[in-house]
């Protein structure tokens, strides 16, 4: 079944088409990220997916319409990792709270999470205080507390440092696999494209790629086109096979340095 | 012009020392919270350290800064004005005001017609242009960037490093530029500060910094190009060189094993 499905979208805002005639379904249990240059309508499209702009067309997320009267419903299946500080509540706890019916059993539910992102600490302070980092980490556990479906994610990567990404992108798969959700994340450098199942291509309004990541770094044209640059090991792959200097097919960069010393 | 940091307590800072080498282009780099834009606010002097002096002689209006926060100013208003306000606060008296916009928004890569949009109507990567911009009009000595290059594609990068590069060499700027990931910015910086919980862990020229930092084995982020020139020259005990892009470091590698 397909968890989100969107039928000939076409948008325009301030006289430019934004979107022309868009078809896109995504199973649940996917990993998809969404590339293009600046503008090329990347936030636009989370803001319609999680119907914070309201369009005529039919996109639907688990057979749900989104529409404005459908809101509570759309709210119950998506939910939205935003950049900015929107916590109101009066320490991390009652945030976490705010998500569940009130049952005794839960503390102890919510420790376990805060202690397996690390967030411990922060459970009795004031969710004003954590950085970016670990704002995006709560909001983890908030979509996974609330079971969502689909969680939106608007190029929120690219403020991590490496270290986080991995901590991050290790639990949000651990997660994914027992909750079955889906992804949608907004990228604007394919480093970040690496860990996803599926990346679409977005350029003047159209869908020009859709595929798995390995195959459209394959179609360097393109990417030229759209000025996206490939990620670092599969650049210099390539680049090493045009001048001779490697055999193989792998882009582990310890089997490269082996490759060339061959 | 000096930047020096003396004994600086804040935050995460206790008793830090730093004087930077101007016109350079400095990086700033550490994992999320190291204190990254703590130390942007310190030397821009947007805020005082509890202990401790920042000395910097120049003007408070030569010091030109954008971090997250400046995007909080954008809510009303036409992009124009937008551009033009601190130029107006600080009454400089620029010349032909309107047409140096012009060229500016050109260098910095934005069309005309953005000019009469509304600020808070438009993409993050035009804000970002924008508050460049705003920032170019009043002739900064000092250029702080924390935090802005993360948003903006390929293009707009490699275009507005050019732009950074044009104004250390010909115009004697000093840009210093903050970043979670080393390897948005490793091409083009000349220095580099690398910061952990409050604490400096190297500063100086980037080979050097990362080059000493891998022969004494520190479990560190580094840029994947110096990671792999690394490893291949201690397998072959041979030298590569310092290599910014993959290109050069294509050629360098042909060199050695052709």
């Amino acid at each position: 079944m397909n968890l989100l499905e969107i039928k000939n979208l076409t948008y325009s805002f301030d006289k430019k088409r934004v979107f022309d005639n868009i078809n896109l379904k995504v199973q649940d249990n996917t990993f998809i990220s969404i590339a293009g240059k600046n503008c090329c309508g990347k936030t636009t499209l989370i803001k319609i997916l999680s119907g914070n702009i309201i369009t005529n067309n039919k996109i639907s997320i688990n057979n749900i319409m989104i529409n404005p009267l459908n809101k509570d419903l759309i709210d119950k299946e998506v939910f939205v990792f935003s950049p900015d500080k929107q916590c109101y509540s009066k320490t991390v706890l009652d945030e976490l709270l705010m998500d569940l019916d009130n049952d005794n059993l839960i503390l102890g539910k919510i420790k376990k999470y805060l202690k397996e992102f690390n967030l411990l600490e922060y459970l009795n302070k004031s969710p004003q205080i954590l950085n970016y980092v670990e704002r995006q980490k709560l909001s983890l556990i908030k979509a996974i507390i609330r079971k969502s479906k689909l969680l939106l994610m608007d190029n929120i990567f690219c403020y991590f440092d490496k270290f986080s990404k991995i901590e991050f992108i290790t639990l949000l798969k651990k997660y994914q696999q027992e909750l079955k959700f889906s992804i949608v994340l907004t990228i604007n450098n394919l480093e970040d494209s690496i860990f996803t199942d599926r990346l679409i291509i977005i350029n003047n309004g159209k869908i020009l790629e859709d595929s798995s990541p390995d195959q459209i770094y394959k179609k360097e044209k393109t990417l030229k086109m759209v000025d996206l640059k490939l990620p670092f090991n599969y650049e210099l792959f390539n680049k090493l096979k045009l001048y001779n200097l490697i055999e193989g097919q792998s882009v582990d960069i310890d089997d490269m340095v082996n490759q060339i010393c061959k | 012009m000096q930047i020096v940091l003396k004994n600086i307590s804040y935050n995460k800072f206790n008793d830090l020392n730093l004087n930077i080498n101007t016109n350079s282009i400095i990086g700033i780099v550490g994992p999320f919270g190291c204190g990254k834009t703590d130390l942007s606010l310190l030397i821009s002097k947007k805020i005082s350290p509890d202990n401790g002096e920042v000395i910097l002689d120049i003007d408070n209006n030569k010091i030109g800064i954008i971090t997250s926060f400046s995007f909080n100013e954008m809510l009303y208003g036409s992009v124009l004005d937008f551009i033009k306000k601190y130029s107006i606060k600080y009454s400089y008296k620029i010349k032909d005001i309107d047409e140096r916009v012009l060229e500016i928004i050109k260098m910095v890569g934005l069309k005309e017609e953005i000019l009469s949009k509304s600020v808070f109507n438009i993409s993050k990567s035009e804000k970002i242009k924008v508050l460049l911009s705003q920032t170019l009009l009043f002739n900064p000595e000092l250029i702080i960037l924390d935090n802005v290059i993360e948003e903006l594609d390929n293009r707009s990068k490699t275009k507005l490093f050019k732009l950074i590069i044009k104004l250390k060499k010909f115009y004697n700027k000093t840009i210093i530029i903050t970043s979670s990931n080393i390897n948005l910015i490793y091409e083009y910086i000349d220095d580099l500060v690398i910061l952990d919980n409050g604490n400096i862990i190297s500063y100086g020229n980037k080979y050097d910094v990362y080059n000493s930092l891998f022969k004494e084995n520190i479990y560190l982020d580094y840029p994947m190009i110096v990671k792999f020139s690394n490893l291949l020259e201690n397998k072959r005990d041979i030298s590569l060189g310092n290599n910014d892009c993959i290109n050069e470091l294509i050629k360098a590698i042909y060199r050695e094993f052709r």
